[in-house]
């Protein structure tokens, strides 16, 4: 039951992928069987851990959160509910997800009660076919420094020795296990995304 | 009336530790577009031999995490070790999240994610130059 009266709620616990109820504040009151499933490979946090805790805590990037956080806020003021598609692989699978953000109301009122939050599963296929990867070989991406050169941004790491251009490869390894030995830069597609092209040349 | 006594302008007044080149040198790019008067480092020891050129330590150290050599963790502790820098506010720039539970590590006053927003970088550096001073 979420607030004074008892609104009706789908078997979470049905649903393959994680499903959940954010509350009018934002804190996490129900979550599903499945988010055990998907935390445990993931490294988040266990249901009973999760519950009572903000939502967007649990989102990675500013730039994420404050994505969710209007998204949240427009369905909470009585807007539709909305869906959102994005990528989450694995190093092996190019996965894609949806989530479908729903409203929950009282039966007999207008008052928001929660936001529910369904996942389904609408892509899955191995990586090779949507992305060229490369294998995690240190030798071909070790800098001088000895450090690995990863751009903070879309995670490809740089091709030691390639300059004008740089060489940016991505390495599923590299983005599902970050090691001591990674330091971020920006590749150069990143860079002009986020500050504009370069005043002065490389 | 008698003329409002002008102070003379900080050499520099965000210092940016940061080892990767492009990164570094857009972040100061930003910070001179924006009036401010940053200066790059592209190591720890060059930070240090910076810091020991200025007139007048910065206010604002931005400190890359992982860095061959010094790292950022490793250049705030000595940082904090110099009394001219204990009103100089120290924010780690870091391609990951920050610890989930807790206070950032010791001596960090704050946590900023790479590569970070124009306005967050901003507004993160506005912030921090206009803090009081430490007691």
């Amino acid at each position: 039951m979420i607030g004074t009266e008892p609104i009706p709620l789908p078997s979470l616990d049905a649903e393959r992928w994680p499903a959940f109820v954010i509350d009018p504040s934002g804190v996490l009151v129900l979550v599903n069987t499945a988010w055990d499933r998907v935390a445990a490979g993931a490294g988040g946090p266990r249901a009973d851990e999760a519950v009572g805790t903000r939502w967007l805590d649990h989102i990675s990037g500013d730039d994420l959160r404050t994505f969710y956080a209007e998204l949240f806020q427009r369905v909470s003021a009585g807007g539709p509910g909305e869906g959102v598609t994005a990528p989450c692989n694995t190093p092996e699978r190019f996965r894609t997800f949806r989530q479908r953000f729903e409203p929950l109301r009282a039966p007999r009122g207008s008052e928001l009660r929660g936001v529910l939050v369904l996942t389904t599963q609408v892509g899955d296929g191995p990586l090779e076919e949507h992305y060229c990867v490369a294998p995690p070989d240190p030798a071909r991406y070790r800098q001088p420094s000895g450090l690995v050169l990863q751009c903070g941004s879309c995670r490809r790491v740089h091709v030691a020795g390639t300059t004008a251009p740089r060489e940016w490869e991505l390495v599923p390894e590299y983005v599902a296990h970050l090691s001591q030995g990674v330091t971020h830069g920006l590749c150069e597609v990143c860079r002009e995304l986020y500050y504009g092209p370069r005043r002065t040349p490389a | 009336m008698a003329p409002a006594v002008r102070l003379p302008e900080a050499e520099c007044d965000v210092l940016l530790v940061e080892d990767d080149d492009d990164t570094r040198e857009a972040l100061v790019e930003i910070l001179g577009s924006a009036g401010y008067r940053p200066r790059g480092a592209r190591s720890g020891a060059e930070a240090m031999e910076i810091l020991d050129s200025l007139a007048a330590p910065p206010r604002l150290a931005l400190v890359d995490m992982v860095m061959p050599e010094m790292s950022g963790i490793e250049w705030i502790d000595r940082a904090r070790r110099r009394p001219e820098l204990r009103d100089t506010r120290l924010v780690v720039l870091s391609g990951l999240e920050p610890p989930a539970d807790g206070p950032p590590p010791p001596g960090v006053d704050a946590w900023m994610v790479k590569p970070p927003r124009i306005e967050h970088l901003l507004e993160m550096v506005d912030r921090f130059l206009h803090a009081p001073a430490r007691r």
